[in-house]
């Protein structure tokens, strides 16, 4: 399956209330105003709209929109 | 849900007596936090408060911390104050004149938004209770903004109690805002013998403990989703799989509470219900012991290099002076 970009970043941005082209320029999630530690709200939200298992020691990895989606995208393939 | 009217704007008074009024009733400890923000054209007033209690050994800790703060126009921090009933959990050196000078510094003069960066980062303000406090009234003045909620009174309180019982440990959460009211409770089950603590004070073995999450609709409980078993061999582990664990109970309350991002004002938010939890935990598994307690505290607060996020658990003026330069022996 492949992941539409655009959707998937409107989706991350949109929890986040963060804008969608500064997240997609690679910023960090810190960067862009969100706690390191509020990924793992996103993480079941991921979970369940994509049904797939994020494991816990991958998240510090994931930290910037980009690096979710390629994370995220490897996961359905 | 605490007797606490605050559709009407509180005093500093009213509230220090409130929170000395607080009681544990029946659970091994607790945490009232809350918010009233009153938004004016040229001035907005914010009171933000939290106040741990626990039971050690029969007597009643209470630790309350109380800000108070005052925007201009044009949403700058125009006068900020942590208030004088700061007692510090950590003993002398958790020094409310110390952490009043490092929140006047931090914020004063500063624009009062969640993008300002020492509204995110933790560690600034040298106090989990100061940072939880201005980092969840930033976020909830936002998210009353976007949603039209900021030309009344604005205002917030919650109440988590954890529960001491033969399976382990049951906290309840009452969240209010605005009006709303909302509960969720979180099981933590199958701790006896299962929890490791190392010689720092952290965790460092977890085995099967179960954790389940339950909402209330209409004074029914519900599970919010499947029993999840957390297992863990490191300090590190345990803490993002407690993280992962609970964060579906904390999306719960905000979806019900009609707060669908950035809900960071919250008690069962990740990060602030660990520092919940963690204190329960050593008090049931270290059975009440003050010792143990801080202990707990103590591993909790610090980095796995030893680092003191805070000023409370430094261990003598050595370790103060050297994490926390700007420290003056007057400020004890």
């Amino acid at each position: 399956m492949k992941l539409d970009y655009d959707e998937f970043a409107e989706f991350v941005c949109g929890k986040y209330g963060v804008s969608v082209d500064e997240a997609k320029t690679g910023c960090t999630f810190m960067e862009l105003g969100i706690d390191s530690l509020s990924i793992y709200s996103m993480v079941d939200e991921l979970e369940k709209k994509y049904s797939i298992s994020i494991d816990t020691d991958d998240i510090t990895d994931i930290y910037s929109l980009p690096r979710l989606y390629n994370y995220v995208q490897e996961k359905l393939s | 849900m605490t007797g606490f009217d605050l559709t009407k704007e509180i005093t500093y008074e009213d509230l220090r007596e409130r929170l000395e009024d607080l009681s544990l009733q029946g659970s091994c400890c607790m945490r009232y936090g809350g918010y009233q923000i009153i938004p004016g054209q040229n001035e907005t007033k914010i009171t933000a408060w939290q106040c741990n209690m626990a039971d050690v050994q029969n007597f009643d800790v209470r630790l309350p911390t109380v800000i108070s703060l005052t925007l201009d126009g044009e949403d700058r921090i125009r006068s900020i104050e942590l208030k004088e009933n700061f007692k510090g959990s950590q003993g002398m050196i958790c020094s409310r004149t110390y952490l009043d000078r490092k929140l006047k510094e931090l914020y004063q003069g500063r624009v009062f938004s969640s993008q300002e960066k020492v509204f995110q980062d933790q560690y600034l303000s040298c106090c989990r209770h100061t940072y939880e406090l201005m980092y969840g009234a930033v976020n909830l003045l936002e998210h009353c903004r976007r949603n039209g909620q900021d030309r009344e009174i604005i205002w917030m309180q919650e109440i988590t109690r954890a529960f001491h019982r033969d399976h382990g440990l049951d906290c309840e959460d009452r969240i209010e805002l605005n009006g709303k009211m909302i509960r969720t409770r979180i099981l933590i089950e199958n701790l006896q013998g299962n929890i490791q603590y190392n010689a720092g004070g952290k965790v460092v073995s977890a085995r099967n403990i179960r954790i389940q999450g339950l909402e209330e609709k209409e004074g029914v409980w519900y599970p919010i989703r499947d029993a999840v078993e957390l297992n863990a061999e490191s300090y590190l582990q345990y803490t993002r799989k407690l993280m992962k664990a609970v964060s579906p109970f904390w999306l719960s309350s905000g979806r019900r509470l009609g707060v669908r991002m950035k809900f960071y004002f919250s008690q069962i938010w990740g990060p602030t219900f660990f520092g919940i939890l963690s204190q329960a935990l050593g008090l049931v598994i270290f059975n009440n012991n003050y010792a143990y307690f801080q202990h707990c505290i103590y591993g909790m607060q610090r980095s796995e290099d030893g680092k003191p996020f805070c000023i409370g658990v430094s261990d003598d003026l050595d370790d103060v002076m050297a994490n926390f330069p700007d420290f003056q022996l007057s400020d004890i």
